[in-house]
């Protein structure tokens, strides 16, 4: 990771996928805003960008040589007291995935920049999701959950662990059916067969019904209770009406009073970014944490259907194809091979250019404009004193900074300049269109071709971690649990 | 301050009292009487208690303290919130606890965990609006805008300005008022109100599913085939249904078995004894003399509703039906003391009794009686055939034999009950199935014996060459299998289900080598012709392969669920897990699998049963499945 000097490093480096610990009580929208009002925060704080430089013509004459004198001074257009601040609130865009409700805690996956396209791989992949809910005997509401109207109260006195553990056996039993039928694929046929052989399956469709793999009660304290879900597809509301039909099932009626995720696919609890703990620094290491877990191969829909050659389910629509995920893998390749390409050009026509400019008047001026700087301001000169750090980092990694570039506000400013400048600084950009031209064809001709070849030639089965008949992720944590559990007898 | 005379001075608006009631601090209220009445919240229980104390007759204002300053006022909320102020009644019990305006059921139980006190806590003396208005300030301390903002009008006694965020209040309002407040009454009485749906030590309750074919009444629902109201009759059951005859009159359900169209159940009334019932075809009189009126001559050859069998016992209240087994179309029960009892056809001798030519089956009152010393371990039934274990291990077989099933060396009927011997001889035999002209046994050291049909490979191992094995063959098992514990036999298929293995040392080795999968038993091996269970491909292996099981939910979630019985009909087989779950894989043209559908299913597939499955019958196009609630 390149050395974080500034806000626009620090804004071309909050880039990925991370994972918190949504806490109680807070809506994620409202959750959200707050994020990104404490980034916005905190990167107002940090240095801001470099300010362009601009050749001012002085009105006077020069008395040595009698031509008139131009001297570079900073580019007070930009300056933030005049356009605001480098990244504003709204620039920063951030997203997540299977919000928890408002009352749900654990963990949530969330996206920042570029990382809210990378959740949707997350979503392909239908990672299994871990669970603990807790419910609560004797009472249903008509939100499943404890703050809805009350529906009926009822004795709950019958209810024991064995009876508990009798009804959540056959739900779980009844889910174990449900996704062999869910899988898609002809229930007669041979490849349904191999299908169900090779152990638990993802459920085909994208937005589906909701499949559970396991539950289990893992603490019973009547009236409370707790169980600890494996699930894919399933939504809050889902939840909590299982504990409603669990209540159900034991002659009594139970309502919801808390659900906790305490995984969600590879990502865990050990994963999740307290939000006390929200801050730049934080969020880029959880970011870095969390990208190994966002791998190709970790996200790949592991449903074991390459096993069966000649299956009608292999020949594969593009949009099948897309569901399975791996043109997203290739375009989310493609889009990292291109990007360096694009913007080595970018420098070349010119960032280059400029300098070369830039450097040749510099050395003349620079005297002068220490001499009898035109503005006595203490914060520009402190920035002209980041300046020339600033390039120095540019240099070394040109490629984010002009990433940054294309995000800063200050291009939009571009527009009030005079004529002159104007064109000046739009002539860049529209050189490096005409230049391109042939260029990006090729590449985009080169990247289709890719495309299609990956989809042809892409293994469609990855084993992924072998998990005995599971497939999926790994999974531990409900049989290290219950071991540890039976270590500390905590389960009869 | 002095406490108001009446609501009506506070300010004749029902609004600031609803803001209240919203506040949580007044559940209901009655206008007619001008009277506030407020409810209390046992903070341990959640119980709520509307009014005051049960004698209190008085409106609730005369019994404030005298003098109450804001803070005692705060204080006396608070302990009033925190403290169990409601009633406490022994669990179980109820008691109507009457206010002076209104009748109210309450049902609050104490729970175990807290201890039981017998000790009627009087609520504390309860305040008025005033009191309210006091309350709400020291609530609204920590609360939002608009709840100051009202709490701001309670406090101050501007209550002829109503509910800001409301419109001046019309008769409209007056209207959803009333309404509201019926609403409020309604909410507030659920809140009292403790359902009991199971005593406090409950037991768990024995149901019958049954599915299949309906059309002949082997379902005993009548309702099926009643056309009331109905332009055709349901013919089929492709799920389970809830068999509730049993129990709407009063009979505890015992067994059931499956013939060809018909079923027998066995049930128990209290204080009766054993009650056998019939339900189905009735041609060859399987189910009984069943003439109905009675003394009419009128016979019923279909029941379409279970009707008692009459039998012939000796001491009806004391005997019990121990098993009962059904054929094609034949009945055999066994009872403790009396013997065996045999009904319908007996054209092969499948009754036990002698063969008459030309005999007329129908409406046939004749039991057979077939006096049977030892005490039985299992009784079944093939299509015309039938075996009885005996509990020392023997076995006896009658009826057809032209596949030599009877195993008595021959294929010739045989008319009474011989004893089989072939390999059986000196063997204590546990197990037998055989639900066409295929027999298997086990014995209990986990050996195997087959003999009957062998068009389909059944017996291929020990005969490759004669389509019929007339006497017992021991069925030769690999070690890989182990013991064999459970056997099945349909029309072209068999099944087996293993035990422990053989040699423990060798079971060991094999755990040392950490194949842990093998050392679990209580798994399902098929041979044979037809939907095996494998998947469309495999339809024939003259060899039992291993169904992988976590067809029957063994996976890493569970990875300890076996299979404990297996059953079959002609062309299905019944699974039941020790986890009470029903797999079925097989033919579907009837809906026999239970599935919902009435496709054939090629690997075993659960079947959505309500209750926990301790036995399945299957019979040619029907099934009954007893189980237990799980409560």
């Amino acid at each position: 990771m390149s050395v974080i000097r500034g806000a626009v490093d620090a804004f071309g480096a909050l880039n990925g996928v991370f994972c918190i610990y949504k806490p109680k009580a807070k809506h994620m929208f409202h959750l959200v805003n707050e994020l990104k009002f404490k980034l916005h925060k905190e990167l107002s704080l940090l240095p801001g960008p470099m300010l362009d430089k601009r050749r001012v013509t002085l009105p006077s004459v020069s008395e040595t040589t009698n031509l008139p004198i131009t001297v570079t001074l900073p580019d007070l257009r930009n300056h933030p007291r005049v356009i605001g601040d480098f990244v504003m609130k709204e620039d920063i865009k951030m997203s997540f995935i299977d919000p928890l409700h408002k009352y749900g805690t654990g963990v949530q996956l969330m996206g920042i920049a570029d990382g809210c396209g990378q959740l949707q791989r997350l979503v392909k992949a239908k990672l299994v999701q871990v669970y603990h809910i807790s419910g609560e005997l004797g009472y249903a509401t008509e939100t499943f959950s404890e703050g809805g109207r009350l529906v009926e109260k009822s004795t709950w006195y019958h209810v024991n662990r064995s009876r508990l553990d009798r009804v959540i056996a056959m739900i779980q039993s009844a889910h174990q059916k449900h996704q062999y039928l869910l899988t898609g694929v002809d229930i007669q046929s041979q490849e349904a067969y191999n299908m169900a052989v090779s152990g638990m399956v993802r459920p085909l469709y994208e937005k589906g019904k909701p499949i559970i793999y396991n539950v289990k009660c893992i603490d019973f304290k009547p009236p409370h209770f707790t169980v600890e879900v494996h699930s894919v597809n399933e939504d809050m509301m889902y939840l909590a009406k299982l504990i409603h039909d669990i209540g159900m099932s034991a002659k009594t009626t139970a309502t919801c009073t808390g659900i906790r995720r305490v995984r969600y696919g590879n990502f865990t609890l050990d994963h999740a970014l307290l939000i006390k703990n929200f801050d730049i620094e934080n969020i880029l290491e959880n970011i870095s944490l969390c990208k190994p877990l966002m791998s190709w191969k970790k996200l790949q829909p592991q449903r074991k259907i390459g096993r069966l050659q000649g299956s009608p389910r292999l020949k594969i629509t593009d949009s099948t194809q897309q569901l399975l995920g791996d043109g997203q893998k290739e375009q989310m390749e493609a889009k990292h091979s291109e990007k360096p390409e694009e913007l080595k050009h970018f420098t070349d026509s010119s960032e280059l250019s400029e300098s070369v400019t830039d450097a040749d008047l510099s050395e003349t001026d620079v005297a002068e404009e220490s001499e009898k700087p035109l503005i006595h301001d203490h914060e520009i000169s402190e920035q002209n004193e980041n300046k020339t750090e600033y390039i120095e980092s540019k240099q070394t990694d040109t490629v984010e900074n002009n990433e940054k570039a294309h995000f800063s506000p200050t291009q939009n400013v571009n527009q009030f300049c005079g004529p002159e400048d104007y064109a000046e600084v739009n002539q860049e950009p529209l050189n490096r269109h005409s230049k391109d031209k042939s260029n990006r064809d090729q590449r985009l001709e080169n990247s289709q071709h890719k495309r299609k070849f990956f989809r042809n030639n892409a293994p469609r089965s990855y084993q992924g971690e072998d998990y005995g008949g599971m497939i999926g992720p790994r999974l531990p944590s409900s049989l290290v649990i219950a071991k540890r559990l039976k270590k500390k007898k905590i389960c009869a | 301050m002095a406490a108001p005379t009446s609501y009506h001075a506070l300010g004749q608006n029902a609004n600031i009292l609803r803001f209240i009631w919203r506040k949580g601090f007044l559940s209901s209220m009655r206008t007619e009487h001008c009277l506030v009445t407020p409810f209390f919240t046992c903070n341990r229980c959640h119980a709520k208690r509307i009014g005051s104390s049960p004698e209190a007759s008085l409106p609730y204002y005369t019994k404030l303290p005298q003098t109450p300053g804001s803070q005692d006022h705060s204080m006396k909320l608070s302990n009033v919130r925190t403290s169990a102020s409601c009633q406490v009644i022994h669990r179980g019990t109820q008691t109507n606890i009457t206010t002076p305006h209104r009748p109210l059921q309450t049902v609050l139980l104490k729970r175990p965990h807290e201890g039981v006190s017998s000790t009627v806590n009087r609520v504390q003396p309860l305040h008025t609006l005033s009191t309210h208005t006091k309350s709400l300030s020291w609530k609204s301390r920590y609360s939002v805008s608009h709840r100051n903002l009202l709490a701001g009008v309670a406090c101050e006694g501007v209550c002829s300005l109503g509910n800001p965020l409301l419109p001046h209040s019309g008769g409209g309002v007056k209207r959803f008022m009333a309404k509201w407040m019926t609403r409020v009454y309604d909410r507030e009485r659920k809140k009292e109100i403790v359902y009991q749906y199971a005593s406090a030590e409950p037991a768990r309750s024995t149901r019958v599913y049954v599915w299949g074919y309906a059309g002949v009444g082997a379902l005993g629902l009548p309702t099926f085939l009643r056309l009331k109201g109905k332009k055709y009759p349901k013919l089929v059951q492709s799920f389970p249904h809830r068999f509730m005859f049993l129990e709407t009159n009063n009979y505890q359900p015992i067994s059931a078995a499956c013939g060809n169209g018909f079923t027998v159940f066995v049930a128990k009334r209290s204080g009766e004894g054993h009650v056998i019932l019939g339900t189905g075809i009735n041609s060859d009189s399987q189910i009984g003399y069943q003439e109905a009126p009675k003394g009419s001559g009128r016979f019923l050859d279909y029941l379409i509703e279970p009707a008692p069998i009459l039998l012939p016992f000796q001491f009806p209240e004391k005997t019990k039906i121990t098993h009962v087994a059904c054929g094609r179309a034949h009945t055999v029960v066994a009872t403790d003391t009396e013997g065996v009892f045999t009904l319908g056809n007996n054209s092969c001798g499948q009754c036990g009794r002698k063969i008459v030519e030309g005999e007329e089956y129908s409406h046939n009152p004749l039991v057979n009686k077939v006096p049977f010393d030892e005490e039985i371990r299992q009784v079944i039934c093939g299509q015309d055939h039938t075996a009885i274990l005996t509990q020392s291990g023997q076995l006896y077989t009658c009826g057809l034999g032209a596949d030599g099933q009877t195993g008595l060396g021959h294929h010739d009927c045989a008319d009474s009950l011989t004893l089989v011997r072939g390999d059986l001889q000196g063997e204590k035999i546990v197990h037998i199935a055989g639900r066409s002209d295929t027999m298997l046994a086990v014995s209990d050291k986990g050996d195997m014996f087959g003999w009957g049909n062998n068009e389909y490979y059944q017996l291929d191992c020990v005969e490759k060459d004669r389509t019929q094995v007339t006497e017992p063959r021991r069925l030769p098992i690999s070690d890989k299998i182990g013991k064999v514990t459970q056997v099945a036999a349909g029309g072209t298929n068999c099944g087996l289900v293993n035990g422990q293995s053989r040699w423990f040392c060798i079971s060991y080795f094999i755990y040392l080598l950490d194949v842990t999968d093998n050392i679990k038993r209580g798994e399902v091996y098929v041979w044979g012709y037809g939907i095996l269970g494998k998947g469309p491909a495999l339809d024939q292996s003259p060899v039992p392969t291993r169904i992988p099981p976590i067809l029957f939910g063994r996976n890493d979630f569970t990875p300890d669920t076996k299979v404990t019985s297996l059953t079959s009909g002609l062309s299905q087989f019944a699974a039941i897990t020790d986890r009470g779950d029903v797999y079925m894989w097989g033919k579907n043209k009837t809906g026999a699998l239970g599935l919902g559908t009435r496709k054939d299913q090629f690997f075993p597939l659960k079947v959505s049963l309500p209750s926990m499955a301790e036995a399945v019958s299957c019979g040619v196009d029907h099934v009954v499945c007893i189980g237990k609630s799980f409560c």
